[in-house]
């Protein structure tokens, strides 16, 4: 009813209108038709619609919200009968429920799952996974003890019921002290673990799915009922999303990319902040401002100590400056590597997180605080380069390769046909793409594309034909070459470059004893694909795949024809390089595990690879010095072990098996042309000086040293731009000064130190996130240079070394922060002693 | 995914919407949270050249986003015939008498496109407060004006679109 029939409103109708209405609520109730009458001024439309405006006004006050809704009644479902719901969510409705055979008095928790979910079912999936889901049996999992098809068609789970309440709650109403919070966390790991080794991710980790009897007993709700209701689900992003909870979800998560172990590790992260501080790690969990920001970039988590408030210190019975400083230390670091955005630097399974939480509890340094351990990594990183090609790979060379092997093989008509074709195209487009750009990434690409889709359709119309299958396996392995090989240029792609790998492993897996081209394209295949894996921190799964590479390759060694090549090399070397990788993945391994165990099985796979490589190498003269290279590698390990207890007899054995690789290795490679030879060998030198010092025999060290010194002067003057030359000169100065102290040589060690600190960027430059380890450095130096200036008794001299190194170290996020307390130590005990100068 | 799909997701969890879905404290055994935030991460994902730089455009995006994912909801429910024995869900508990178990977020929506040649601002601020579930400061601080101002707009909006939607005929343009 608009009595004059004007049409729409104006945007100065508007504006008038919302002037007299605020105007009109300002007054009392009684005044307003009044005022609106005399503020329309005669305009008859305009005070309708105010006044209709104000009658809306207090008849929306009027209507309050209706009740919450009950959910719907639902039929039978087999043995059980539904007494109330309990939960409701994305997945189904969770009801509390009975058996109604009258067999057992049990009460069971009964899920419906949701009808979006129900469409996707596939029957016999289903079955098959509740069976392996009903086998998982850990005393801190409910047990999955029923399913099936309601009579309205609705698919359902029975899961043991859990009387008790959610864990944080719990924690809360007892006032558990941090402590007894981190205590009651242990065992959810260990299921969480469990379940991992049976190859299933809970993806929805939270306190609501884990509840803690009365008895204090910790239970997880739901586990692998994602899984299950994902077991026919199509694949889709959506489908993930539905079955997350964003609070507790992982980046990866939040983005629907692969969900791995590592996204469980995260949500366990975010749950102990939460339990340890009681507040979310990105702000508000509950404004949609901070969720939505989370899935679109990366947000750093709050600094623990920053966020409790007094009631949560009171909730965990402590003073909350108390609070604070336990949420300083030690724990604050795990927190964080257990919530890092990028899933390869967080703990790389529960376990590591759960034993760091141990060693938290029982006071011992927690692996993330230990920084040496990333500098020992980056070392075995350089050393891994030995013995890989690193030159480019030249796409239009290795399209061709892959193209010849084709030819070869493409004995029928039709594939010829589809071959030749193949060829001419590629032919036409890399001579095209190539001639057109200057850098010929896009060329690759583009091959890439072209060869996994042709390769993929003659896989796919010649499943049996054994030549084929020979060739594409070969090509497959190029292919991957070009999409992502470890420590090559290539497109960058690791995950395509995986996915051709394990394609080329497929089609050689059931290779015979003596058919050496398929044997030779399984071992390499499964070697890029355990490299690719042990830097994706996946060390179990790359030390299974080397274990079962070693029987191919020992055989390829020892049985085929003396000539025949694995990867460009012979045989004999790639058996000897495959037992070197499973070291390398075992010791890189162990310094994530930090045990005893760990570290020396990687020593014993050391020992084993060099007694190898001795034996292999009498029996094939002029093969490259394998035993030299690993001896390096024993040396670490050693090394690791020497770190671990404290015991310099380790030191001492690792100089035996350093003083190896210098006089084999160096040898027999340092007249090779190219600087990279004669670089490693200083490198190793400079490590055999490393090691005597560290086993405190300084006068073996000081020649040592002495080397490295030599020798890496000599490169910093042929490559005088090379920073890398000039980084490796300082590290060297700093050995020498470091062997100079352990030899008592104070003086001379002063002198080197003063050299190496000079020729260091200014701390100013360095920076955060320090990728060549400048801090580090700084630190070994000053330390060096601290001990050189006490001993001479310049106490003040070396206090002023320790203040600077003090300087160097604080706010830096990659120093450890027992490296600071040590440091703040040694000046405490400076300053306790009276300034004397010589 | 068609929203055809995901529309089933989204109603067992309309109760959430209700008490602004996305403040709802949680219940113990309550699987969390809703499947819209899902469908709306989603969407936002989807927006793969988008520079999410600002802040604020982020975040009436995805507002407006959310907006039309109830608004397309309740198309599906009513083509579907769906709504009719569902229960009455406010959109927000400031405004109870709004189901969005219904044709209200249709007809709600048809008023804020009407609202938007007026007013753009106040139907940006009816996305992010009512459809985002965004606080009022926030929502503010977003917009760049004050709470005060904020306040205000929305009693001015809710009386409007209660006028407009429950009133009879009255601000209704002739047909």
């Amino acid at each position: 009813m608009n009595p004059t029939g004007v049409a729409t409103l104006t945007a100065e109708r508007w504006r008038r209108m919302e002037s007299v209405f605020h105007a009109a609520l300002e007054l009392e109730e009684s005044a307003r038709p009044d005022f609106v009458f005399r503020s329309c001024d005669g305009d008859a439309v305009l005070q309708e619609e105010v006044e209709q405006l104000l009658l809306a006004f207090h008849q929306a006050r009027q209507i309050k919200s209706p009740p919450a809704f009950a959910g719907p009644q639902r039929g039978a479902f087999g043995e059980y009968r539904i007494d109330c719901e309990i939960g409701a969510g994305g997945m189904g409705t969770v009801y509390l429920a009975h058996r109604a055979d009258g067999q057992f008095e049990q009460k069971a928790a009964l899920k419906v799952v949701s009808a979006h979910l129900r469409s996707q079912f596939f029957a016999e999936r289903f079955r098959t996974e509740r069976q392996i889901l009903a086998q998982l049996n850990h005393p801190n999992i409910t047990r999955l003890l029923d399913g099936g098809v309601s009579a309205d068609g609705d698919p359902y789970l029975v899961m043991e019921y859990v009387d008790g309440r959610p864990i944080h709650q719990f924690c809360d109403t007892q006032q558990l002290p941090v402590a007894d919070r981190i205590r009651l966390l242990l065992p959810v790991c260990s299921a969480v673990e469990y379940a991992h080794r049976n190859l299933i991710v809970h993806r929805d980790l939270k306190p609501g799915n884990i509840f803690v009897t009365s008895e204090g007993v910790p239970k997880l709700l739901d586990f692998g009922t994602a899984k299950l209701l994902l077991a026919g689900a199509t694949d889709s992003a959506a489908t993930h999303f539905g079955l997350m909870t964003p609070r507790y979800a992982s980046p990866e998560q939040l983005r629907g990319e692969p969900i791995t172990t590592a996204t469980d590790v995260y949500s366990l992260g975010v749950l102990l902040y939460e339990l340890v501080t009681g507040a979310w790690p990105f702000g508000d969990p509950e404004s949609p401002i901070t969720g939505l920001e989370r899935a679109v970039k990366d947000v750093e988590p709050a600094r623990p100590s920053s966020v409790i408030t007094d009631e949560a210190a009171h909730l965990r019975s402590e003073s909350k400056s108390k609070l604070g400083r336990l949420l300083e230390g030690d724990l604050s670091s795990v927190l964080k590597k257990a919530i890092d955005m990028d899933p390869r630097r967080r703990y790389s399974s529960v376990e590591h997180f759960s034993g760091d939480l141990e060693r938290y509890l029982r006071g011992e340094p927690v692996l993330a605080r230990r920084q040496t351990l990333f500098y020992r990594s980056a070392r075995f990183a350089q050393r891994n380069r030995w013995g890989m090609t690193a030159g480019v790979v030249l796409s239009a060379v290795l399209a061709f390769t892959a193209l010849s092997a084709l030819q070869q093989y493409g004995r029928n008509q039709q594939r010829m046909v589809q071959v030749r074709e193949l060829s001419e195209s590629y032919l036409t487009d890399v001579l095209n793409e190539v001639g057109k750009l200057p850098g010929s990434m896009k060329a690759r690409l583009l091959i890439v594309d072209r060869a996994r889709r042709n390769l993929d359709q003659l896989l796919a119309e010649a499943p049996g034909d054994s030549d084929l299958r020979h060739a594409l396996a070969g090509a497959y392995l190029q292919l991957g070459d070009i999409q992502g090989r470890p420590f090559t240029v290539s497109v960058g792609d690791t995950a395509g470059a995986l996915a051709s790998y394990r394609k080329a492993e497929a089609l050689t897996s059931d290779a015979g004893p003596r058919d050496w081209d398929l044997l030779a394209i399984l071992v390499r295949a499964r070697r890029t694909i355990a490299q690719i894996e042990i830097r994706a921190g996946e060390y179990p799964q790359a030390m299974t795949l080397l274990q079962s590479t070693l029987e191919p390759a020992r055989r390829l060694a020892m049985e085929a024809p003396r000539d025949f090549k694995v990867d460009g090399s012979p045989a004999a070397t790639a058996f000897v390089e495959t037992n070197g990788m499973l070291g390398y993945a075992m010791l890189t391994s162990a310094n994530t595990e930090y045990t005893l165990t760990a570290f020396e099985r990687a020593l014993a796979q050391f020992r084993r690879t060099v007694a190898m490589a001795e034996e292999l190498q009498a029996a094939h003269p002029g093969m490259a010095d394998l035993a030299g290279k690993y001896s390096q590698f024993v040396g670490f390990a050693l090394e690791g072990l020497g770190d671990l207890t404290g015991d310099g007899k380790y030191f001492g054995e690792s100089a035996i098996a350093h003083r190896r690789t210098v006089e084999g290795l160096c040898k027999s490679r340092e007249s090779q042309p190219g600087p990279q030879w004669r670089r490693t060998c200083a490198e190793a030198w400079g490590e055999l000086s490393w090691a005597f010092h560290n086993a405190g025999d300084g006068e073996q060290a000081i020649p040592a040293a002495g080397e490295a010194l030599a020798r890496m002067e000599k490169l910093a003057e042929e490559e005088p731009t090379s920073a890398e030359a000039q980084t490796d000169l300082t590290i060297a100065c700093m050995h020498l000064g470091a062997a100079e102290n352990s030899a008592g040589r104070y003086r001379e060690a002063i002198g080197h130190l003063r050299t190496a600190e000079s020729r260091m960027p200014p701390i100013s430059q360095i920076p955060p996130n320090d990728p060549r380890g400048a801090v580090e450095l700084y630190l070994n130096i000053y330390r060096e240079l601290a001990k050189s200036l006490e001993e001479t008794h310049d106490t003040a001299g070396a206090a002023k070394v320790l203040e600077k190194a003090l300087a160097a170290a604080e706010g830096r996020s990659t120093v450890a922060r027992w490296e600071i307390a040590d440091l703040h130590r040694r000046l405490g005990r400076l300053s306790g002693q009276p300034t004397h100068r010589p | 995914m068609a929203f055809q799909e995901l529309a089933p997701l989204v109603y067992p969890h309309l109760r959430q919407v209700a008490a602004a879905y996305l403040r709802r404290e949680p219940s113990a055994n309550t699987l969390q949270p809703t499947a819209l935030v899902n469908e709306l991460y989603l969407k936002l994902l989807q927006q793969r050249n988008a520079d999410w730089s600002d802040r604020a455009h982020f975040f009436t995006f995805a507002a407006k986003m959310m907006r039309r994912i109830l608004t397309d909801h309740a198309r599906t429910a009513k083509a579907d015939k769906r709504g009719a024995d569902l229960p009455h869900v406010p959109l927000s508990d400031e405004m109870p008498w709004l189901n969005v178990n219904g044709d209200d977020v249709i007809d709600v929506n048809r008023a804020l496109d009407e609202l938007e040649k007026l007013d753009p601002r106040k139907v940006r601020l009816v996305e992010l407060r009512y459809f985002l579930g965004c606080t009022v400061p926030e929502s503010a601080a977003l917009l760049e004006i004050s709470t005060a101002t904020a306040e205000r707009d929305l009693t001015m909006v809710r009386s409007w679109l209660y006028a407009k939607l429950r009133l009879p005929g009255s601000l209704e343009p002739p047909l």
